[in-house]
């Protein structure tokens, strides 16, 4: 009800708007349909087998504001967008690395309408606890909609200026890598650069990007690991400098990080990014994955979805069904590989 | 604190530190199987040690005081006529009101049953009898206030949680089986 | 002075007509949110940030943070008048404000909040404009062995809060924090004393806890023990008086510069700060023989100023530095984002009136606040005018379905109900809730700086001693664990020697 009411004013107040007008229609479509919720139910057409029938929650298995917060919103938008009489509640369920949330979405095993923004975490969590609490394959992944890439980030008044200068450094002193827990990405980035390079680091888990950002600044560790998202303002004010992005090609030239070369142009090969995509519950039909696998490829083709991408500092990569799935059985090689204990 | 007579107060007060002992001695014992230390980095041992040994001193320094019969109210200033009240009056007059243990239990139960009961019945419904329960049966206030108190509630925490912040409270099995 | 310039310009972006219109809406309904338990400010803030989407930044801003004014201040109503803090950081002010309450002096106490916030806030708005830039710098001094240093002083220095005995205070205290190793450890994902139940993964949420040993434990006491006659004051009773001002005064100002060098620390500043504000005020009332803990009003003034103050404290290494300073201006800069703003050290100079706007208006907010509720405040206070047997199932609908919507999961409500239980054995020997509950919330990040100093320091402890701050800290927490004993002990001496002086010539 809360929505409906600050929507309907939020559209009715046409001054001074500066968002993408599609947001702007779908905010209005959005706050229509919650006001219309209950004579709506039952009307809409049932085209193609499946079509969601009153709230679909997407689940976050993180807290408010980070990335995947940032991507299970955008998505939900984009839903709306493409089946403006969709609406889809976003849930953070954030706890011990995403477990909790991943958790909740097993218990939802067979409903369609249950959906999960998901990144990395949910391959790599099942090779690090001891039981497993799930395995990627007790959920049905949707659709992989993008690629985040991370950088290698020193104080701006470091006196290495390539990844040579500063692994040459790191031969002589044992340094300290801040990362956001031991089994995030950017501790697997530091992982693969640490075997590739015989190199030993110092993990410090600091819990989130912006802790890592204030130690670097203090000087209490000597390196992070960070999606760029989390550090482009301190890297435009020149307070941290990019030594390498572990992408596979380069940022495009025109965005901000398209000076930054990647780790394999300094030969070193270690390349690695984040899928973010929508998984839904396990145990549903393939008519029902094919609905959520149409709308966000439908999605990837708006201006929206483009603004997502390039905001974020984003790859656009889309895979979808099987393709999604070989990516991920993929991924969990590496991860194995990645995370294996000496 | 004077108001309970000195020999159920010694009982409790001497309950109360073993448990403090015992739970202090069960964590330390029981998180013996994480480690304290690895590589120097503290593990996830430590905590539990260090603070479950502490836990087990300060509750020994309790048993002995309970035992003593005395509770040590350090350096509390004589109370300012007028001005202040002491916490013993703050006691909320317990030596003359009976009080109804029965009751407490009784809430303390109802509360169990809603949460039990809850996915088949729904949170709200089960609130209500909460409400209606408390008002009829342990307040004794007639029927018809404990009805309309128990439906008012409802109506109002149905406003609130379900249409104004959209909270997806249990609406209850049963209810949906009969076609609602 | 640039900033303070900035900051005018703040304002005038700040008060226009549609501004303030979504600033006492997000007041309004952020008091609603806040006097629910469980729906506490950065929830609200959270729900709602989606919502505003179709707002221009700065509108969308102001309306959320009058949401989380307006939870802060409806956390302090439901506090005062039925022992239910919605925060860790309103607890201390449920010891004296909650007494005040049943003595009739419920709207006071409310009034004293509201300026208390207001007063504290004109402070802190001062400081954040002249000290924005050198103040960040300190924000980053303040690392893992800072924190662990300050929370260990924090947890010993706090443990005698509102009782007489220490040992049952540091007994709590402990409770809290071995409760709080419930759950995947954080470093190392290791499950810590779960005992099997998948629910216990996420750990305690602390506000079971609080809504169990405050809201139902005053419930169940109250029925226990024959409960509390309906008040009969008249509504100018309610009202704030001057001698109530004059009392709230200092404890306002020592509060307000508490709370807001607290907030610059990111991390649990404003928890930390509402709690030291409450151990100073009592110990200097202490010394004037007057005991805090038993409704007296500088006990609502000092905490509530410290808890306002410090979230503009915490404004600074966000703004500063892009370096979120609590969980609610964390949800903040992920509003940024999604408005397509990236925050970081150059929105100050790249946005000033966003920046300088969303700060206004949180002064705004406090400002709305302020005319709202010092009228309204007596008015709540007269809800306790009813019967106390009509109110208490109220009391319980409301705690039980707010446990519930924290994460919309039954499993907390038996949390609730078997802290309300073991608290009420607890609470009337004489064991204080409140050291528990600062316990519980300061655990993990505890536990968390000091693993991180130790892989700091590669493997080392010795790393507090290279960092002055910690040092002096960890000095000041053994000085207060062996000073007061043996002060004590001193004093016992003494007087022994005085009584057998006295008693010699009588011989």
């Amino acid at each position: 009800m809360l929505s409906a009411l600050i929507l309907t004013g939020a559209a009715g107040r046409r001054s001074s708007v500066l968002l993408p007008s599609v947001l702007l229609r779908g905010a209005a479509a959005l706050a229509l349909a919650t006001c219309l919720t209950t004579s709506l139910v039952g009307t809409a057409s049932a085209q193609d087998g499946f079509t969601p029938k009153g709230p679909v929650t997407m689940i976050v298995p993180f807290g408010p504001g980070g990335g995947s917060d940032l991507m299970a919103r955008s998505m939900a938008a984009g839903i709306t967008t493409v089946h403006p009489d969709v609406q889809v509640a976003v849930e953070n369920r954030p706890g011990g690395n995403g477990v909790i949330g991943y958790n909740y979405l097993r218990q939802n095993k067979g409903n369609p309408q249950m959906l999960l923004a998901s990144e990395t975490a949910a391959v790599a969590l099942p090779l690090l606890i001891q039981p497993p609490p799930f395995q990627w394959t007790d959920f049905t992944p949707v659709a992989q909609i993008a690629a985040d890439s991370q950088l290698l980030v020193v104080p701006y008044n470091a006196p290495y200026k390539g990844l040579d200068d500063f692994l040459a450094a790191a031969k002589q002193k044992k340094f300290r890598v801040g990362l956001t827990s031991t089994t995030s990405s950017d501790a697997i980035v530091a992982n693969l650069l640490s075997r590739s390079q015989n190199v030993a680091f110092q993990p410090v888990v600091l819990e989130s990007g912006s802790a890592s950002v204030a130690r670097l600044l203090n000087g209490d560790i000597e390196f992070t690991i960070l999606n760029p998202s989390e550090t482009i303002g301190q890297l435009k004010a020149k307070m941290l400098r990019p030594l390498a992005a572990f992408s596979e090609v380069r940022y495009p030239a025109d965005s901000p990080l398209g000076s930054v070369p990647t780790a394999k142009e300094q030969g070193v090969d270690v390349s690695f990014a984040q899928y973010r995509g929508l998984y839904a519950a396990g145990g549903i039909t393939k008519d029902q994955a094919d609905y959520w696998a149409d709308t966000m490829e439908a999605w990837t083709k708006t201006p929206a979805y483009k603004d997502y991408i390039a905001k974020n500092n984003l790859f656009p990569e889309f895979r979808r069904g099987d393709d999604f799935k070989a990516y991920l059985e993929k991924t969990q090689a590496t991860l194995k590989q990645a995370l294996k204990k000496d | 604190m004077k108001f309970l007579r000195t020999s159920e107060r010694s009982a409790g007060e001497v309950i109360c530190a073993l448990s403090f002992l015992a739970l202090g001695a069960f964590v330390v014992l029981d998180g013996l199987q994480y480690p304290v230390m690895a590589d120097g980095i503290v593990g996830p041992g430590l905590m539990p040690l260090v603070w479950g040994a502490s836990l087990a001193a300060v509750a020994v320094v309790l048993v002995v005081n309970a035992l003593r019969g005395a509770s040590v109210m350090d350096d509390l200033p004589p109370p300012v006529d007028g001005e202040n009240l002491s916490i013993a009056d703050f006691a909320e007059d317990d030596t003359e009101a009976a009080g109804k243990p029965t009751t407490v239990a009784g809430i303390l139960i109802l509360m169990g049953l809603s949460v039990v009961l809850a996915p088949a019945v729904g949170l709200i419904p089960m609130l209500g009898v909460l409400v209606f329960v408390c008002v009829f049966a342990f307040e004794r206030e007639g029927f018809l206030t404990a009805a309309l108190m128990a439906i008012g509630s409802m109506a109002a925490a149905w406003a609130l949680f379900v249409w104004l912040f959209e909270v997806p409270v249990p609406v209850g099995s049963v209810w949906q089986a009969m076609g609602f | 002075m640039d900033s303070f310039y900035a900051i005018m310009g703040g304002f005038s972006s700040a008060l226009t007509f549609w501004n303030i219109v979504y600033c006492a809406f997000g007041v309004t309904l952020g008091t609603v949110i806040g006097l629910l338990p469980g729906l506490g400010s950065s929830t609200g803030v959270a729900l709602l940030l989606p919502l505003t989407l179709g707002l221009d930044p700065l509108a969308a801003m102001i309306l959320l943070a009058g949401i989380y004014y307006g939870a802060q201040y409806g956390g302090t109503i439901s506090s005062v008048l039925v022992a239910t803090p919605g925060e860790a950081s309103s607890v201390p002010t449920v010891l004296d404000g909650y007494k005040l309450a049943r003595q009739g002096r419920g709207g006071a106490a409310l009034a004293v909040a509201a300026i208390a916030s207001f007063l504290a806030g004109t402070i802190s708005i001062v400081f954040l404009s002249v000290l924005l830039v050198p103040l960040a710098q300190i924000a980053l001094k303040f690392g893992p062995p800072e924190t662990f240093a300050l929370m260990l002083f924090g947890i010993i220095s706090v443990v005698g809060l509102a009782s007489g005995d220490r040992f049952k205070g540091f007994a709590m205290a402990a409770t809290g924090v071995l409760i709080s190793t419930i759950g995947i450890d954080a470093m190392t994902g290791t499950a810590r004393f779960t005992f099997g139940f998948t629910e216990l993964l996420n750990g305690f949420d602390f506000l079971y806890v609080v809504i169990g040993l405050f809201a139902i434990n005053e419930v169940l006491k109250a029925v226990g023990t024959g409960q509390p006659e309906p008040l009969r004051t008249r509504f100018r009773d309610m009202i704030v008086t001057r001698e109530d001002m004059r009392r709230s005064a200092m404890p306002i100002f020592r509060g307000g510069l508490l709370g807001f060098f607290f907030g610059i620390i990111p991390g649990a500043g404003a928890t930390l700060a509402s709690f030291f504000s409450y151990d100073i005020e009592r110990r200097i009332a202490r010394k004037k023989g007057i005991m805090l803990g038993t409704g007296r009003i500088e006990g609502v003034a000092g905490p509530e100023a410290a808890n306002n103050s410090s979230v503009n404290g915490s404004f600074i290494p966000t703004l500063a530095l892009g370096i979120p300073g609590s969980a609610t201006t964390a949800i903040l800069l992920g509003g940024f984002l999604l408005f397509g703003i990236q925050p970081g050290p150059l929105l100050v100079r790249e946005q000033p009136s966003l920046v300088w706007g969303l700060v206004a208006s949180f002064y705004v907010g406090n400002v709305l606040l302020l005319i709202l509720n010092l009228p309204l405040a007596p008015v709540f206070a007269l809800m306790l005018r009813f019967r106390y047997c009509f109110l208490y199932p109220g009391i319980l609908v409301v705690s039980i379905l707010g446990a519930y919507s924290l994460e919309n999961d039954l499993f907390g409500i038996w949390i609730v109900i078997g802290s309300a239980a073991l608290g009420l054995g607890l609470t009337s020997y004489g064991y204080p809730a409140a050291p528990l509950i600062l316990g519980l919330v300061l655990g993990r990040p505890l536990e968390t700086s000091l693993v991180q100093t130790s892989s700091m320091g590669t493997g080392s402890l010795l790393f507090f001693f290279e960092r002055p701050i910690a040092v002096v800290l960890l000095a000041l927490s053994l000085a207060s664990v062996i000073v007061p004993p043996l002060m004590a002990h001193l004093d016992r001496q003494r007087k022994a020697r005085s009584d057998q002086a006295l008693a010699r010539p009588s011989r």
